[in-house]
């Protein structure tokens, strides 16, 4: 069985219930502009107090550091999955081999965090 | 069997040791409990450090210009390495270096000259392409991965599963069968390229384990040139067996590191913790589980440190080697396991590294030859029976 390219999941607004509603799990997420263009993948690892839900919430606060999300992001979707490591690696494959090698924006003015090393998925 | 440590192996040990403290350990603090990788710069400072050590690219024979490590030694180091958060599938995050593809040692010199030798220098990654989604433990008979002749080129078909490091290799060797009526002895191992057409990683394969994941390989019409068998046709089975029986060493010993580590939390957490007003180190029921943790520990070491003696002195290892991978891994487990117990709540918690070493701990258990399989080997010695009715 193989995992989707992308989260399965609709976009979702940053409202204040809805971002409070998120539940404090591990798992990855992808961040879009307003016109649904995923410009972040990130992952709530093992040392992110509230999982998901202040990793998520972090991006659309006023604390957010990142230049490209603090100007683009409006929506999110997440996924829990314990093997957030490997499934975030394996998001970003897909996202920079589908985008002519190039990185997420979000993820390319972040940190070194926010782009691990890649390896290569071909599909035949 | 001698199983005094020498100086040198003393020393070394040691060394190995304060790196792993004074080094790795520290970074890992700062890092997500499931990380797979460090820092930017650091992995190049620490490859420094070891160059300096003399123990980089130490499984490189001594011809090839690697320090010429002893078997035995080479357990004790890894038992070292071993002792950190990730250490169990990213041993000191891979800044000792590596030997690359055991197997390419036994290549032509044109394989030598294109594969093995950019490989040491780091300028070329390969990965080694054996088990299938028909099965990995008894690879003779599962590989269903067919090879055809086609003039100078062999065409390959099929899937390979858990295959680590093909998404970032160059080539890879790809044992596949060539003869379907020869069983063991139809089996050819063919250097593939990655760029190859045809050749596809499918898809990372989420595990228990974070670092060094697995993918799936699909081969449609790979065309390869002949002179990219590597060995013989149809040797291409006890040219992956050698090398997996030496390996079940270092393997072992990894694990019986991780235990140490685990052990040593759950020594310093049992005299710390009071429970109904004594330390838990009071209590029969845990000095039981540091006992038992230390008698497989100790009887984990003893039966690596026995097969890579035999192995040195080239006697027959094969016996001992599946013995150690066997009471090792599922030893090693037992430990992790009862240092989680020790600890309580806190113990499953990402704070600890006892979390990713259980769950990780739990794969060597299959990987290398899972435990049945191991006792099969050693059955077959015991009674000097082959491999089953349609044993080949």
């Amino acid at each position: 069985m193989t995992t989707p390219d992308r989260i399965a999941k609709p976009w979702q607004d940053p409202g204040e219930e809805t971002l409070r509603q998120i539940p404090g799990v591990l798992g990855v997420y992808e961040i879009a502009d307003s016109a649904g263009t995923v410009i972040h993948i990130g992952q709530a690892g093992g040392r992110e107090p509230f999982g998901l839900r202040s990793k998520i919430s972090g991006h659309f606060s006023e604390t957010e550091l990142n230049p490209v999300l603090r100007e683009r992001a409006a929506r999110f979707r997440w996924e829990s999955n314990h093997q957030y490591t490997t499934r975030r690696l394996e998001m970003l494959m897909h996202y920079v081999e589908a985008h002519d090698q190039q990185w997420p924006p979000g993820n390319a003015a972040g940190t070194w965090e926010d782009q691990p090393t890649l390896g290569r998925l071909r599909r035949s | 069997m001698d199983i005094s440590l020498s100086e040198e192996q003393r020393m070394i040990t040691e060394t190995v040791r304060r790196f792993v403290r004074n080094e790795i350990q520290p970074l890992e603090r700062d890092l997500d409990p499931d990380a797979v990788e460090l820092p930017p710069g650091e992995g190049d400072r620490l490859r420094e450090i070891v160059r300096g050590m003399g123990l980089y690219n130490m499984d490189v024979p001594e011809e090839y210009g690697g320090p010429g490590i002893a078997l035995t030694t080479r357990g004790l180091i890894a038992e070292e390495m071993s002792q950190h958060r990730a250490g169990l599938y990213l041993p000191c995050y891979g800044v000792f270096g590596s030997a690359g593809l055991v197997q390419l040692y036994a290549g032509s010199e044109d394989q030598k000259e294109k594969y093995l030798f950019p490989m040491l220098n780091g300028e070329k990654r390969g990965f080694f392409g054996l088990t299938e989604p028909s099965g990995g433990a008894d690879p003779a008979r599962a590989i269903q991965t067919r090879a055809i002749r086609d003039g100078d080129d062999w065409v390959l078909n099929g899937a390979k599963l858990f295959i680590s490091g093909a998404d970032r290799a160059d080539f890879g060797l790809i044992f596949a069968r060539t003869d379907p009526e020869q069983g063991r002895h139809g089996i050819t191992c063919f250097i593939v390229e990655t760029d190859m057409p045809g050749f596809a990683v499918r898809r990372v394969v989420h595990t228990l384990r974070a670092g060094n994941y697995g993918t799936e390989l699909s081969l449609e019409d790979v065309r390869v040139p002949h002179q990219n068998i590597l060995g013989e046709e149809g040797k291409g089975f006890s040219l992956a067996n050698n090398a997996l029986t030496r390996q079940r060493i270092p393997y072992t010993a990894s694990c019986i590191g991780v235990a140490v580590a685990a052990q040593e939390m759950a020594i310093s957490y049992a005299q710390q913790r009071e429970t109904f007003g004594a330390p838990l180190a009071t209590r029969q029921a845990i000095q039981w589980m540091i006992v038992d943790n230390e008698i497989d520990i100790r009887t984990g070491r003893l039966l690596y440190l026995q097969a890579a003696s035999k192995a040195e002195h080239d006697e027959p290892f094969r016996f001992e080697a599946a013995m150690a991978k066997l009471v090792g891994t599922e030893g090693a487990g037992r430990v992790v396991d009862r240092a989680i117990q020790i600890h309580g709540g806190i113990g499953v918690t990402k704070d600890l590294p006892l979390e990713r070493w259980y769950r990780e701990m739990r794969i060597r258990r299959i990987g290398e030859g899972p435990s049945e399989v191991q006792r099969v080997i050693m059955a077959r010695d015991l009674l000097s029976v082959g491999s089953g009715s349609n044993s080949s």
